[in-house]
């Protein structure tokens, strides 16, 4: 039977249950019935027919609908109708609920039926959650993905994903998501991944998300395989103000235009775009931007894009684009690679525009519209046709201002292809571009055709090949216009053709701009380059106040030489056979290349330690390192020195004159001898992404995810780096108060080729102190860094904790360096706050004799090392120690314990030991038993026995203080009383509740009776045996039994049985001859019996070393009375007997009520005949409290 | 504290030493220790003792005249070895309806008017005799067919 009660609880706000069905939703609703208020299902209260019905009402519980796959609705009316009358009356106002939660993995709770939507109870439809949503709501996803198409229905709310990378929205059929009903910024889509599991219909426009006279905000998600669609693969924007931030659109395709955005009459604000690996068809791979739209994008990717027009960007119909901080790169069309912007206007600004591939137009396609640059890199940019860098054509107009143009190719205007239309170029370099693809190429720098009119001032146009300029030789002629400028060749290396108008005004030179380095493809100048203060006086002033340079970049000439060093002071700490060089880097950040000479004060006793490059050079813009080499350390003892470097730089308002003593770099060396602990090691890296490898006895790991393959050199120095504590350490998140660090740190140097990538973690496995592992950070400075050099802490974000190998790592490192953990001292301490570790008790003899010494040894180990250790030894049951001092040999500990000590009452020590931090440990207590010789156990000798003598003429209740090797009982009494003679003594054991009589046996922890006629101070001993067993003894009691039991041991033992058990222990004859109440010890020799009430078999637990049973219970205290009856008679007598009244107790049999024990031969018994018990005897009667008149009835 | 054997009480409130005297071997002596207010616990006294004879006694059967069987009533003062047989008015032995320790109190016994061999006594008057070693009663009934 499945009955889905559905009900409208949409508040009247246009939802309804019967939208779901429709929707096709019932397939998600699993559930078979509704439950009710409590929770519980109500199905079996209900005897519908056997098929799937789904019933729909509304909030007044009319029903609207019943679908059903068998036309027996009228039969099923009634029923639902009883079903719908047990549903709550509240349904819960879900405009009050403002977090509504859904969950993939939620088809528990498909129910139109409330609770819903909570964290506990998350919906499994988001679009559920939506209808329920109201402005200003948050729909909150867990992770998962989301088989939706969704609608914000015109709700300004937050649709929030766990992250985009493991929140999926995966439409079909439509778009993915749909803002078309007038949505504000307001309502947010966040954190997740839009995608499909279809191509969209051709029909239809944006695959991923669709918005049209909406303007919602779209903040870290990711846009991706939305394929089919026919405008905006990824997006569709019509009418929209809409925002995005954070947003990845990549992988996704139309069939016609904008494969990864289609934006139509929209002005839409993007900021943190990475538009990627779209394909848009005929018009825009990643964006197309057309129908006076006017987007503002910033800080964008555009990259690897691909459509027929504008692979990266396409824009017309009047669109205004505002496009700043873009990278536009690897994308590739037919016509205007990076971007094709016809008939529009754009002003762009801060653009890289590089490795772009087309016919026409590589870089950017500029047809009939208005284009701004400034600011930038256009490079390596190439076609096949013409208009490397640049294309412009039908009219268009260009102002192109501090750009730089290099290595771009075509062969027809390798950077520039002015066509007919208008080109304003001002400090621009164009350099190293090529025209040579083809052996016709021409232009290398700029070609012009038709009319074509470019104005060139303040620019570079040098070693551009063939030619700087060419102009086609057809065509109307073109007119250039050159000032201020340094073309390479002059006119000279001009190709006219014939064709041209050629101003060749004031200020134009042809010499070598003197760039800074041309193969890293630094186009800055060199202090001296004639292209400095060159341009045009009326064109304003450089920023450094002097008459502009040419080119894209001005040379600052208020900084000339400069030189930094990372820090002033470095550490390094080595052994006489350790590593003896390190490096010192040394960094130009001046303007002119880097002059230095060094001078090496580090002698002592003549000894020059250090020794170094006299002089060297850096070139602008770049740092290099300086070997430092450690000479003559097999001639100093270990310790500490200081030198220092004394620096000459060029660094004054003269870059040619040299000046001394500028910078003094101070070196600290930290010789150790060589026991210390310094480990080195240096390992390989393949090149690529390789396993991690762990380093130095896994104490660091490296885990490259790219480089060029080399090596690394790790050195792991087991102290605290010098720290400087004035100087703070650098933690982005502000979280080290009191930054303390641990007793390792390490040095790691590489040799890789070029950029990698790779986390660094370091083990905190051996590392003392660590109590929260997870709030160790790890730092990083400058290799060898003096005590003054602060660290960077690694942010959070960017720090990871394995527990599994004990690891912190820092994620995605681009360098190395000296490396530590830390953290703040309220986290960790990183000091040795345990004991020593004590293991390997061990001692001889293994079985030690009575009387005789024993040697006790130890291996005691500790991270700061063992100051003391003390063996605390005694006999077992006595508990007053003595103490002697162990004796080291290494890590072992060792002390003989005076034979005095070893008794057969067991021997027990355990070692207390401190490290050099007064830090200790206290061993478990070892316990071991003792062995004896025949005669040394006597009842007069053992320690609270119970009787020094055993009296003759009475019966008494004896047991074994220890085992005997023999239990046999002509040994331990037979000694004593010869062979066995009921005329002279007679012994009783107690087995399966009967006495038996002359027992071979006398077995430890069992209690037997003895009567005998022999001397009247009859003194007992044992045969040969040891100590009872001292990690405990169970006694066994049968259900409803007597047991007699003694202690194994020779000395007194606690024991508190749980009365309601057990009754006893008792024994007998210790005051008179009768017995005694129950007692709480347990002594040496003597016998007890123990009752045990209960229906099932007990075990009591004798503990020797803590002394008491664990079989304790806190009986209730119980208002009441009690007497207390003796009887005597001569010498004999039984004075514990009770009656009474209490509160708890019963008239019938209870556990206050305790059976009476007759000893053997003549005794005095008084005892009760309890109601309802005639046949047994009790040696107590305790009755319920109430008015009845109570008569005990007692016997004697 | 009531000595059922010498019938003799005590309050324990009063007293906290009861010599019992010398006691019986062979049988336990008997004391009820009876608690409640004092007016239920002398009338539970009394009951008790109302229940135990102060001689050895023989009480008359039911029913008298009987067939097939009657029931022969008995009391003790304390717990006694006692022997119960059935004789004709010829002083002949007919049956032995008991030879054992009984307790004090009152006790109940049956004889079915059968001899020692299991034989039917003939209709006639019996003598039922009691004792317990020092004290002899009889008591006679009447078996008719």
């Amino acid at each position: 039977m499945i009955v889905n009660v559905l009900y409208d609880i949409g508040n009247n706000n246009g939802y309804s249950c019967n939208q779901w069905i429709s929707t096709g939703l019932e397939s998600n609703i699993t559930y078979p019935v509704v439950d009710d208020n409590d929770g519980t299902s109500i199905a079996d209260n209900f005897s519908f027919v056997n098929y799937p019905t789904h019933v729909i009402v509304d909030h007044d519980r009319v029903i609207t609908n019943i679908i059903t796959s068998s036309n027996v609705q009228g039969t099923l009316i009634p029923e639902i109708n009883e079903l719908i009358a047990a549903l709550p009356q509240s349904y819960g106002n879900f405009d009050e609920i403002t977090n509504f939660y859904v969950s993939d993995n939620s088809s528990s709770y498909n129910l139109c039926y409330p609770p819903i939507g909570t964290l506990e109870a998350p919906l499994s439809s988001i679009q559920m959650a939506i209808n329920f949503a109201t402005d200003g709501d948050v729909v909150q996803l867990f992770p998962g993905s989301y088989a939706e198409n969704l609608n914000f229905l015109g709700k300004n709310f937050t649709l929030k994903g766990d992250g985009s990378n493991n929140t999926f929205i995966i439409g079909d059929s439509i778009s993915t998501v749909m803002f078309n009903s007038g949505e504000d910024s307001l309502a947010l889509l966040t954190d997740l991944t839009i995608t499909r599991s279809d191509t969209i219909d051709t029909q239809v426009n944006g695959g991923g998300v669709f918005i049209e006279n909406s303007s919602p905000t779209l903040d870290n998600v990711v846009i991706t395989g939305n394929h089919g669609a026919e405008l905006g693969g990824g997006i569709y924007l019509y009418n929209s103000n809409a925002t995005f931030n954070d947003v990845d659109i990549t992988l996704n395709s139309s069939t016609s235009e904008g494969g990864g955005v289609y934006m139509y009459f929209s002005n839409p604000a993007l900021n943190g775009l990475d538009v990627s690996d779209n394909n848009g068809g005929s018009a825009g791979g990643g964006l197309c931007i057309t129908s006076s739209s006017n987007p503002i994008i910033s800080n964008a990717l555009i990259s690897g894009n691909y459509a027929t027009e504008g692979g990266g960007i396409y824009s017309t119909f009047g669109s205004n684009l505002s496009l700043s901080y873009l990278e536009v790169s690897t994308n590739t069309a037919v016509h205007g690679a990076g971007m094709y912007i016809r008939s529009s206007e754009a002003m762009v600004s801060d653009l890289v525009l590089t490795s772009n591939s087309s016919d026409i137009g590589g870089g950017i396609y500029n047809h009939a519209s208005i284009m701004s640059i400034l600011g930038g890199s256009v490079y390596s940019n190439t076609v096949s046709d013409h208009g490397g860098g640049i294309y412009m054509t039908a009219n268009a107009t260009m102002d192109i201002e501090r750009i730089q143009f290099y290595d771009n190719t075509s062969p027809l205007g390798a950077a520039l292809f002015i066509d007919g239309s208008n080109a304003n170029i001002t400090n621009v370099t164009i350099t190293e571009n090529a025209s040579e693809i083809l052996s016709t190429g021409t232009g290398g720098g700029i070609y012009c055709n038709n009319n074509a009119n470019a104005i060139l001032k303040n620019t570079i146009v040098w070693n551009n090949a063939p030619d700087q300029m060419a102009f086609s030789p057809s065509n109307d002629p073109s007119t250039v216009t050159v000032s201020y400028s340094d073309i390479d060749g002059g006119t000279s290396n001009i190709v006219t053709n014939g064709n041209v108008s050629l101003n060749w005004l004031n200020g134009n030179i042809n010499q070598d701009p003197m760039f800074v380095n041309t193969s890293s493809k630094n186009f800055n100048l060199q202090y001296g380059s004639p292209a400095i203060d060159a341009g045009d006086p009326q064109s304003g002033l450089d920023p450094d106040g002097t008459i502009p340079d040419l080119g894209a970049f001005y040379f600052n000439s208020g900084l000339l030489g400069d030189v930094t060093f990372v820090s002033n002071s470095f550490y390094f700490i080595t052994s006489t056979s350790g590593v003896t060089n390190f490096e010192i880097p040394i960094s130009n950040t001046g303007n002119v290349e880097l002059d230095y000479t060094i001078t090496v004060d580090a002698t002592i006793a003549n000894y020059t330690w250090i020794t170094t490059v006299s002089n060297g050079q850096v070139p602008i813009a770049e740092t290099e390192y300086i070997m430092i080499d450690l000479e003559e350390l097999d001639n100093l003892e270990p310790g500490t020195y200081t030198g220092s470097l004394y620096f000459g730089t060029n660094t004054g308002s003269n870059p040619d004159i040299m000046i001394s003593n500028t910078d003094t770099v101070d070196i600290t060396l930290e010789l150790v001898d060589n026991t210390f602990l310094i480990e080195d090691t240096t390992a390989t890296i393949e090149s690529g992404n390789i396993d991690p490898i762990l380093l130095l006895n896994e104490s660091i790991l490296l885990d490259f995810f790219s480089s060029n393959g080399g090596s690394v050199m790790v050195r792991s120095i087991p102290s605290q780096a010098q720290v400087d504590q004035t100087i703070n350490v650098l933690d982005p998140d502000g979280e080290l108060v009191d930054p303390i660090f641990p007793d390792q740190y390490f040095e790691i140097t590489e040799s890789l080729e070029g950029e990698y990538w790779t986390d660094i973690g370091l083990s905190y496995g051996s590392l003392q102190g660590i109590d929260s592992p997870g709030e160790l950070r790890l730092a990083k400075r400058v290799s060898n860094a003096g005590s003054g050099v602060a660290w960077d802490i690694i942010p959070i974000n960017q720090t990871q904790l394995d527990t599994s190998i004990q690891m912190v790592i820092a994620l995605d490192q681009t360098s190395f360096s000296q490396w530590s953990l830390i953290s703040d001292s309220s986290k960790n301490s990183f000091s040795d706050r345990e004991g020593p570790i004590v293991s390997n008790i061990s001692f001889v003899p293994l079985l030690p004799s009575h009387g005789t010494d024993v040697t006790v040894a130890a291996t005691i180990t500790d991270h700061s090392g063992v100051s003391e250790a003390q063996l605390h030894y005694g006999q077992a049951g006595d508990w007053n120690y003595s103490t002697g001092a162990m004796s080291a040999n290494g890590d072992t500990f060792s002390y003989s314990i005076p034979g005095q000590y070893v008794t057969f009452h067991g021997l027990s020590f355990f070692i207390d030991s401190k490290d050099q931090n007064q830090y200790s440990s206290i061993s478990d207590t070892i316990h071991h038993e003792v062995h004896f010789d025949d005669g040394v156990i006597t009842t007069a000798n053992v320690q609270d026995a119970a009787f020094s003598v055993i009296a003759p003429n009475v019966w008494r209740l004896i047991s074994l203080p220890s085992i005997p090797d023999d239990p046999a009982v002509e040994l331990n009494l037979g000694d004593e009383l010869g062979q066995p003679d009921s005329l002279v003594w007679r012994i009783f054991s107690f087995e399966d509740s009967a006495y038996v009589s002359n027992p071979v046996d006398l077995n430890a922890g069992e209690g037997y009776w003895l009567y005998h006629r022999s001397d009247n101070s009859l003194l007992f001993d044992m045969s040969s045996g040891r100590t009872g067993d001292l990690s405990g003894t169970s006694l066994n009691v049968k259900a409803g039994q007597w047991a007699f039991i003694g202690s194994p041991y020779s000395f007194s033992l606690s024991i508190d049985l749980d009365q309601s058990v057990f009754y006893g222990p008792i024994t007998y004859g210790l005051i008179n001859e009768g017995w005694t109440d129950i007692v709480n010890t347990l002594q040496p020799w003597s016998g007890y019996a123990v009752y045990n009430r209960s229906d099932a078999d007990q075990t009591i637990e004798l503990d020797p070393l803590n002394g008491i049973s664990v079989q304790t219970a806190k009986l209730d205290t119980e208002v009441g009375w009690k007497v207390r009856l003796m009887a005597s008679s001569g010498i004999y007598n039984d004075i514990y007997n009770r009656i009474g009244c209490s509160e708890y107790a019963e008239d019938a049999i209870d556990y206050r009520d305790n059976p009476e024990l007759k000893a053997p031969g003549s005794s005095v018994s008084l005892s009760f005949v309890v109601p309802e018990n005639e046949n047994d005897r009790f040696t107590s009667d305790i009755r319920a409290m109430n008015d009845d008149v109570k008569i005990f009835d007692a016997r004697i | 504290m009531l000595d059922v054997h010498s019938r003799s009480v005590i309050d324990m409130l009063d007293n906290t030493y009861f010599d019992l005297g010398k006691i019986g071997k062979g049988y336990e002596h008997q004391v009820k220790i009876v608690y409640g207010d004092i007016d239920q616990v002398l009338l539970a006294i009394e009951n008790i003792l109302s229940l135990i004879p102060e001689h050895l006694s023989l009480y008359g059967n039911y029913p008298n005249p009987f067939n097939p069987s009657t029931t022969i009533r008995y009391g003790l003062p304390e717990p006694r070895k006692v022997r119960m047989t059935v004789v004709n008015i010829k002083g002949q032995e007919i049956a032995e309806l008991i030879n054992d320790w009984r307790d004090m109190g009152r006790h109940e016994v049956i004889w079915n008017g059968k001899d020692q061999l299991g034989r039917s006594a003939a209709s006639g008057i019996y003598f039922t005799i009691l004792s317990d070693g020092e004290t002899v009663r009889s008591h006679k009934v009447m078996f008719i067919k």
